[in-house]
């Protein structure tokens, strides 16, 4: 028994081990970047016809009205907690000088300049907008700031950034007199530590979008999709000529819960993995014409990169030249003998 | 495409971190994943009271509501229930103004064209649908709306009501066909009041008589 126990301490020690902290190439997460960056970017854009009048002086939504509906949930957080900048915008030109920088700062962390700070500064500026007001926000936000969040732990802006175009710029510049530190690399552990947040972080998450669905009688009745071509206001494409065919639209509807509930446990298996990911995307691409919900389905296709190994994202943007090249050595992380004193 | 070499795999880097760091971080990915799980499984219909107490230990719900995760996750994915509450949402306003003339204002604009716009305005309009009858805080977000719709038109008074606007399911269509079928198959007035305006301060007085009707071809969002 003593044996036992201490077999499976060390074997389990092992795994988490090699499970968290076996580091790897941050190119996903570069390109986990860039499309995070670009739904954020549009999310706040499109608050730019609406700022005033949501949140200006004499607005649809006062902070004195979102404090006030959250008051008498007795679980909510004070507001202080729920930190938002845009709460001290008392003037209308404050508030749009705040909507400018914000703007700027996700566009910087879209290119990935200064990526390790912008990083950090495009969540508050995502969060800052959720939590001034939440009553307009809806599937995409807790995406992605989760997403956001993942990507602050972890070196993103190593590949397709400014910054990287700077350090192969600066490297270039300097005549080399020594070889490069032996050991260095690209990997990193924190990127590991991000990649395996985001993916058991997504695999709840659709384990939640399933349980979800089963909730309804209308996932079960194989009627749901119908109901989402029904929706006038959201849809981008009418497919009420469907009505015809129920069929399909039971099929889609069943195939939608059997591939969220399969994502949830089969992803951790390496030959379905494959499979999955390319369903994801079928999935994903056939849900906007119905929903309308274009920046979700880019978020989520985005976030699924996760399961995809750094060599596979490598060759798909081969296109992109340089942009992909392992790193100048000065953005690498020294390996652990030359960190050590 | 291919899928991620398994971790056991022999060309895998050895961890580079010292094992403090990794203790430390071992223990910080422990609370992360335990106050995520404790959101998830506590945001649904009827949590129970375990996990309503586990919500109180004191990092967990601060560190959802920061980050933004503190939702209903089961609800916030199911996309459609097609049940009663799974609608479409409007707000209109019939504003008085100071000339005697009267002004319609409805949410979202038909002319939106850009998806997230027109999304955001649903969204308020279905979070007044969702308050309504709770009389505590049913009025709170009207009266804003209502105080800025005064502010920004110059009314002296009117009403503001919430719609909720029924869908047509499959039999209407194949029974009426899609071209002569209105969008919704009816519609309800969740939340209705009056706009007061005296002294520059808006007060709002509710009409307790809801009802259902059939769409007025008037006030019928136009389909995309």
């Amino acid at each position: 028994m003593r044996q036992y126990l201490g077999d499976l301490s060390r074997s389990f020690g092992q795994a988490w081990n090699r499970f968290w902290f076996t580091p790897r190439d941050p190119l996903v997460l570069s390109v986990i970047r860039v499309a995070a960056g670009l739904v954020a970017l549009y999310l706040v854009a499109s608050y730019t016809p609406d700022l005033g009048r949501f949140f200006g002086p004499g607005g649809l939504l006062p902070v004195e009205t979102i404090e006030t509906l959250q008051r008498p949930d007795p679980e909510s957080m004070p507001r202080r907690w729920r930190f938002s900048y845009l709460d001290y915008m008392q003037s209308g030109s404050d508030l749009w000088l705040a909507h400018v920088a914000g703007l700027a700062v996700l566009a910087l962390y879209t290119v990935g300049f200064w990526t390790r700070v912008s990083s950090c500064l495009a969540l508050v500026v995502v969060l800052s907008y959720v939590h001034r007001g939440p009553v307009l926000t809806g599937e995409v936000e807790p995406v992605l700031a989760l997403v956001m969040f993942y990507l602050c732990l972890a070196p993103s802006g190593r590949y397709l950034s400014v910054d990287a175009w700077l350090a192969r710029r600066r490297a270039a510049s300097i005549p080399r007199t020594e070889p490069a530190p032996a050991g260095a690399s690209n990997l990193s552990t924190a990127a590991t530590i991000a990649t395996r947040l985001m993916q058991v972080h997504l695999s709840l998450l659709y384990a939640g979008m399933a349980l979800g669905k089963l909730a309804g009688d209308a996932w079960w009745s194989g009627a749901a999709v119908w109901w989402l071509i029904a929706r006038p206001e959201q849809r981008l494409a009418d497919l009420t000529w469907l009505a015809d065919h129920p069929f399909v639209v039971n099929a889609w509807t069943h195939a939608i819960v059997v591939f969220e509930l399969a994502f949830a446990v089969l992803i951790w298996n390496r030959l379905a993995r494959p499979l999955l990911l390319w369903l994801a995307a079928a999935m994903w691409i056939l849900l906007v014409p119905i929903t309308g919900l274009a920046a979700f389905a880019l978020l989520m296709l985005a976030a699924n990169l996760s399961f995809v190994p750094p060599d596979t994202v490598r060759r798909a943007f081969s296109c992109c030249g340089s942009l992909v090249d392992p790193p100048a050595a000065s953005l690498v992380e020294p390996p652990a003998a030359v960190r050590q004193p | 495409m291919h899928a991620s070499a398994p971790p056991s795999c022999t060309s895998d880097p050895a961890p580079s971190w010292s094992e403090t760091a990794r203790t430390a971080v071992s223990f910080l990915l422990f609370l992360h994943f335990f106050a995520l799980a404790v959101g998830f499984t506590s945001n649904t219909w009827s949590p129970s009271p375990l996990l309503v107490r586990l919500r109180d230990v004191p990092p967990v719900r601060p560190y959802l509501q920061l980050l933004g995760w503190d939702v209903p996750w089961l609800g916030l994915y199911s996309l459609t229930h097609a049940a009663e509450d799974d609608t479409d949402h409007t707000l209109a306003a019939e504003l008085r103004m100071a000339d005697g003339s009267s002004r319609e204002i409805v949410l979202p604009e038909p002319d939106l064209r850009l998806p997230e716009r027109k999304r955001r305005f649903t969204r308020l309009a279905a979070t007044v649908g969702e308050l309504a009858g709770n009389s505590t805080v049913e009025s709170i977000l009207p009266q804003a709306i209502a105080a800025h719709f005064v502010g920004q038109y110059g009314a002296a008074g009117g009403t503001i009501r919430c719609r909720r606007h029924f869908l047509q399911p499959t039999e209407a269509v194949l029974r009426s066909g899609r071209d002569e079928i209105a969008p919704y198959s009816r519609e309800q007035t969740l939340y209705e009041a009056r706009i007061l305006v005296s002294d520059g301060l808006v007060e709002l007085l509710k009409i307790e008589s809801a009802a259902d009707v059939a769409p007025p071809a008037a006030t019928t969002p136009a389909t995309p």
